[in-house]
Formats: structure tokens, sequence, C-alpha cells
């Protein structure tokens, strides 16, 4: 969670933060269970030294689990290789569906620990805008986060975007209305965008980011 | 003993409560807070080890239910944090009602001092 009453620089650091610790725990997840796994084995190897009977299904079993939490940590480890990249080269061309993508994946775990099913409606062709990729995530994440304090648990929060020419939109729907008391992560929020030269607005159970 | 595992990666807690097994030791596991409450109400366990971050009900969450409903039942937090400030605070909020702590990877042959030792008290 960022602190809003830092500036706006400071504030780029605590959310750069907060995605990395955030990823660590998935890591630490996947690196506690390739634990138990590879525990396991030594269990029932010891067990078979002992006399106990062990197939080589049930091995194979076991090395197929590791395998999958192993290609598990190399998808989080793109992630977060990807997302330091982000700061490099503000203002390049840059997909915005991929780098909205990578947003959508680097806060699911936040939607997971509310129960909120965290869906994208992306068109399908690739829209290029010269962009600030940090900045928009931070702004993207801002939003999605505004949208999760929204409402009960066990709810449905959906990331869009439309463009216009070169205008770009953002949306962030929710099927409750947003917390107005969250004033100072709606003020940061504009900051943000106001810094990329957009703007932020809420309709009703929607944010909507604008960038021109 | 009986023992209860409660944490949301299901792979981890199936295989922890496996191994638990090969040691002799009778275990039910399960991936959330909900059931874990459940089965506490339902079941007479020794101890339970609990993740602390969980969807849903958190493990934070479930032992401030099981402390007012079942105060006898020594709970073993499980956290995949190291010592941040947030795990710090956590921490320090649910002082006097957990047993123990207990970080991840877990080493099983510690987890089962901790667990004999809060079982015991």
């Amino acid at each position: 969670m960022t602190d809003d009453s830092l500036d706006l620089p400071a504030q780029k650091l605590v959310f750069f933060g907060t995605i990395t610790a955030s990823l660590s725990h998935e890591l630490k997840n996947v690196l506690a269970t390739i634990n138990e796994f590879s525990g396991l084995l030594d269990d029932l190897t010891r067990g078979a030294a002992a006399g106990r009977s062990l197939s080589p299904e049930r091995l194979q079993s076991v090395c197929g689990k590791i395998q999958k939490q192993i290609r598990r940590g190399e998808v989080i480890i793109q992630r977060l290789n990807r997302f330091s990249h982000s700061v490099d080269e503000p203002g390049r061309q840059v997909d915005i569906k991929v780098v909205l993508g990578e947003i959508c994946d680097l806060c699911h775990r936040f939607a997971d620990l509310k129960q909120v099913a965290l869906e994208r409606q992306f068109p399908q062709e690739s829209v290029l805008v010269p962009l600030d990729s940090f900045a928009f995530q931070y702004a993207v994440y801002l939003g999605i986060d505004l949208a999760l304090q929204a409402g009960a648990e066990a709810r449905v929060v959906t990331v869009s975007f439309a463009t216009t020419g070169s205008a770009c939109d953002v949306v962030i729907a929710s099927a409750d209305p947003m917390d107005p008391t969250l004033a100072a992560r709606w003020s940061t929020l504009q900051q943000v965008m106001q810094h990329m030269g957009g703007e932020a607005g809420a309709d009703g159970d929607r944010i909507v980011l604008a960038l021109h | 003993m009986r023992v209860l595992l409660v944490d949301d990666e299901p792979e981890l807690v199936f295989t922890m409560a496996e191994r638990l097994e090969l040691r002799g030791y009778e275990v039910d596991a399960v991936t959330g807070g909900e059931a874990a409450l459940e089965k506490i109400r339902s079941v007479i366990y020794d101890v339970a080890v609990v993740d602390l971050k969980m969807p849903g009900m958190s493990g934070a969450v479930l032992l401030e239910t099981v402390r007012q409903e079942n105060p006898r039942l020594p709970i073993i937090l499980l956290t995949g944090h190291g010592a941040t400030s947030e795990t710090e605070e956590t921490l320090e909020d649910l002082e006097g009602k957990a047993c123990a702590y207990v970080f991840k990877p877990v080493n099983i042959d510690e987890l089962i001092g901790i667990m004999e030792s809060c079982a015991k008290d």
C-alpha cells in the first residue's frame, strides 16, 4: 500500500517497493513449495531404503510438480525483470496492450487477496504510443487499488482500453461506486496522470485514465 | 497428535501434510481461513499451523476468531516474509495470541519441534 502523504518521486519509489515485495512473496511461496517436494522426495527415498515400496510413477509425479513450480517461478522472475526495466527510457514507443497486461499481471495477487476477479477486455490489435511505462503502470495500479477498495468482496474489476486517434482511455470498472474517502489516493492518481500529460476522472463505478 | 494445516498454496499445504503423516501425525489440510474455522469447530486438534496471508479470511483474522471461540488451541503462524515492518507490526499485534511463528521455507524437523512444544504447553 502506498503512502499518499509523500511527494510524487517518493510515492513512485514506494510503488516500486510494493510491487517487488509482492513478487518476492510469490517467489517465496514457489521456493517453499519446491522445498516441500524436495523434502518429500527425501522422505520417500529414505522410506524405500528402509524397505517401503516406492513406484517410479510416484517419483515422476513429484518431479513433474517441481518442474511446474520452476516454470511458475520463471514467470514471476520475468514479470519482475520487465517491471524493473519499465523505468528505462520513459517516452519510448510501447504497445499499450502489453504494458497494461503486465500491470494487470502484477496486480492479480492484490485482487486475489481481496477475492476479486481482475478481468481484462483488450482489443485485438496492438496500439503503439510514446509512454512513460513506469508512470503509466503506477497510474493503472492506483486505479485498480481504488476499485479494489470499493464495495464488498467477491466481485469483479474489469480493465479495458480504447483508442481514438492518438488518444487512449483506460477504463477500470467495478460493480460498486468508488470510495470517496480515499481522496488522497485520488489526488495521487491525478498527479501521476498530469505528469504524463493526461487526466484521471471518475464516472460512477468507473475510473477513466485519459492519455492525450 | 492431530494437526490442522492451513495455507492457500494447495501443493505446499498438501505436501507438508503428507510429510507429517509419514512421520506419524494425523493431519487435515485446508486452503483457506473459512474452511479452517469449520474444521476447528468440528474436530479437536492438538495444534494448528496457519499461513498469515490468505485470500478471504487471513491467518490473522482466523487467529483472532479462534482465540475467542477456542482459546486453548495452540496456533503456529506461517509467513512467507522475512523481517519486514509490515510483518513485524502484524506479529506484534498478534503477540500472545499465537504460540509461535515460522518463516517459509519450512524445515519440517524444526516445525515438528515447535508443534510438539506448543501442544505440550
